[in-house]
């Protein structure tokens, strides 16, 4: 069974993103997954990306945001986390920004790990107080702790 | 004309295959889909049995949705996913309202009475999908 606690990293998590859209935000979070060398080809990753966020919006509600993608650029499940206090447009069908994000990738022969962890990521970023607690993490540690108490 | 057509799915009942009509009739209308799935609302009173049944539904539920949503994607086609709580035709008619759709459908006969869910969606046409036929 996919864990999500155990699929994200400290290094995959930025508490206060630089940028406030959501082209900007995306690449963010691509740079941290380039840099731990999780990420072929960075290009096409965030071509991928992008290419779903063209058709869906990722932006589930409640301030709540999934961009993802299956990509030949990844060998595996890829997590990244992304909180921004501002507030991001993510096209959300309630027209409410995102505050917290996560980017969800992993290769072709892994859809269904990706499709269990898009499924277990929404269903606990429905709880409010999750929600709540990943809104006033201080630190990518209690971001992972946070996760694997709601797992 | 269409521009956002909802369809109602259910986990289990309705299968990936089913959704062909769907997809096609997005395609062709060129509008944005939105799929809903809908559990019963946590109540107060659940026992430990109850509880973990309604967490697997969810579960299953968003697993059904990304499912529809990567078929949908390998067709071009826009459409967004919701998961709500509460009675079926009365979230249905809600989203109906709230996010201006003009064509609303469904694949479920067992949760829905097409008479009652109608007259909760005023002029909004109610398209049944029926696999095997009229």
């Amino acid at each position: 069974m996919i864990r999500i606690s155990e699929a994200i990293c400290e290094k995959g998590i930025i508490l206060d993103l630089k940028t406030h859209e959501k082209i900007g935000v995306i690449k963010e979070l691509v740079s941290l997954m380039v840099n731990l060398g999780l990420v072929a080809d960075e290009e096409t990753f965030c071509s991928d990306i992008l290419k779903r966020e063209n058709l869906e919006s990722t932006g589930i509600g409640l301030g709540v945001a999934i961009p993802h993608a299956r990509t030949a650029a990844t060998h595996d499940l890829l997590l990244a986390f992304g909180r921004s206090t501002q507030g991001v447009d993510f096209n959300s069908l309630d027209g409410k920004p995102s505050h917290l994000i996560f980017l969800i990738a992993a290769p072709e022969e892994k859809k269904s790990h990706y499709i269990m962890a898009l499924a277990r990521l929404s269903k606990m970023l429905r709880k409010e107080d999750m929600r709540a607690g990943l809104s006033k993490a201080t630190s990518a540690q209690e971001v992972i702790d946070i996760l694997k108490r709601a797992e | 004309m269409f521009r956002r057509l909802l369809c109602y799915v259910e986990a289990g009942e309705t299968g990936l295959d089913e959704l062909e009509g769907l997809l096609d009739l997005a395609s062709q209308l060129r509008c944005r889909v939105i799929v809903l799935a809908v559990i019963a609302p946590e109540g107060k009173k659940l026992t430990k049995k109850e509880t973990q049944a309604r967490e697997t539904l969810e579960d299953r539920s968003w697993k059904f949705l990304y499912e529809i949503e990567d078929i949908a994607f390998e067709r071009e086609i826009k459409i967004s996913l919701m998961l709500e709580e509460g009675d079926v035709e009365d979230t249905i008619a809600a989203v109906v309202k709230s996010y201006n759709v003009d064509l609303c459908s469904t694949f479920s006969y067992k949760s829905i009475h097409a008479g009652s869910l109608l007259a909760k969606l005023s002029t909004v046409p109610l398209l049944f999908f029926n696999k095997e036929g009229p």
